[in-house]
């Protein structure tokens, strides 16, 4: 395996559906700008909670991509 | 064989000319409703100007302030709204009829491909309204203005008309459905902000419009300022349900802590328009060798994350703490 520098940046999805939407969301939004995404390692998952009721799932990703 | 019968009522090829026609004819019947049932005062309207693309840039209390506004300008005002408003047949033909232009929720998260409708509106000449705030606001406090209508004048050379709206909040609260009527409003009309005779960088010049643009406003509205973004939703996902943020891990060297994190996060707003959430992740110090003491703050700051195509990328230089 040649020598590659993989860049690492940290993104907050959130979704009013599921943790597994909201990390998609910022897959999604990430892979518009960087190619050749590999891995996207969950750091932090939490909601909001408002009068009693959860109002949006929120997954932390850690992504890494190759750099350019 | 062709039956020849009745032309239909704003029959014409032209989609725009029919639109026009059920314009004036929706106008001209809501108009005389509207002034029998809102008393509204009209002030300094003599600052609208009469011809041109014009920004119409106004705080927003309630659902009511489009109204209001649409009734108190002598030229037909558009905005811009989501298309989901459009849903069933009623609004989908009336509501274009009174002004509002339909985007996608796709098209929603584009800014630029909000901006290049916008623009649209302005270079043919029409008034184009726009909440700098963003959204409702829920506690009566003028929220901080987003920047994209000072990109929307700089764009296109437009002047901003700032507008103060006063008692719509009492005529339609948030989270009713059906105004009440007989209740005063008063809108005040302020001198247009001219985009083109502010001079520096792009940024500096966004930032200054709309510092100008939100405190003309606050002076026509008489409203308290609030340091903060108005929103639907609670601080740390403003932006929407299914908004995406970047977090930056940024810092600065400084005579305090506090001077550090104040050094950071002016940097950061000042790069960003959505640098919202900051949170100290580490604070140290160094002694150098004549005895001073240097303060490191480093702070992890959540940014609305812009993809490609995006005006705002992250700058090249960016202060980072020594390690």
């Amino acid at each position: 395996m040649g020598n590659t520098v993989y860049q690492v940046i940290e993104l907050i999805g959130s979704s009013s559906d599921s943790w597994e939407l909201a990390a998609q969301n910022a897959v999604r939004e990430a892979a518009k700008t960087y190619q050749d995404l590999r891995v996207a390692e969950v750091v932090e998952m939490d909601v909001l909670i408002e009068n009693g009721s959860i109002i949006a799932y929120r997954t932390k990703l850690r992504l890494s991509f190759k750099s350019s | 064989m062709k039956i020849r019968g009745r032309r239909p009522p704003f029959a014409t090829r032209d989609p725009r000319e029919r639109e026009e026609r059920l314009y004036r004819v929706v106008h001209g019947t809501i108009k005389p409703i509207y002034r029998a049932l809102i008393p509204t005062n009209v002030a300094d309207h003599h600052r609208i100007p009469a011809s041109g693309g014009v920004i119409v840039a106004s705080n927003h209390v309630s659902f009511f302030d489009s109204v209001v506004l649409m009734n108190s300008l002598p030229r037909r005002l558009f905005f811009i709204g989501k298309a989901e408003y459009m849903d069933s047949w009623t609004t989908r033909k009336l509501f274009p009829a009174m002004g509002l232009i339909p985007i996608n929720r796709e098209q929603a998260r584009k800014a630029v491909a909000s901006l290049e409708v916008a623009a649209g509106v302005l270079h043919r000449g029409d008034m184009l309204g726009i909440y700098p705030e963003g959204t409702r606001t829920r506690d009566g406090l003028l929220h901080r203005g987003h920047s994209g209508v000072a990109q929307l004048a700089l764009m296109t050379g437009a002047p901003i008309l700032p507008v103060g709206l006063v008692g719509t909040g009492r005529i339609q609260p948030v989270g009713t459905r059906v105004p009440r009527p007989f209740r005063p409003a008063t809108v005040r009309f302020g001198e247009p902000i001219d985009p083109t005779s502010y001079g520096g960088p792009g940024r500096r010049r966004r930032q200054q419009i709309t510092n100008d643009l939100m405190e003309a406003i606050r002076r026509l509205s008489g409203q308290q300022v609030s340091d903060d973004f108005a929103s639907d939703e609670p601080p740390l996902i403003r932006g929407g349900n299914e908004s995406v943020y970047q977090v930056h891990h940024v810092g600065a060297v400084a005579a305090s802590w506090r001077q550090a994190a104040q050094f950071t996060v002016t940097d950061m707003c000042t790069s960003f328009d959505d640098a919202r959430v900051g949170r100290i992740e580490r604070l140290s110090c160094q002694i150098e060798h004549d005895g001073s003491i240097r303060f490191t703050s480093q702070l992890a700051v959540s940014v609305k994350f812009q993809s490609v195509g995006s005006a705002i990328h992250v700058p090249a230089q960016r202060r980072q703490p020594e390690s």
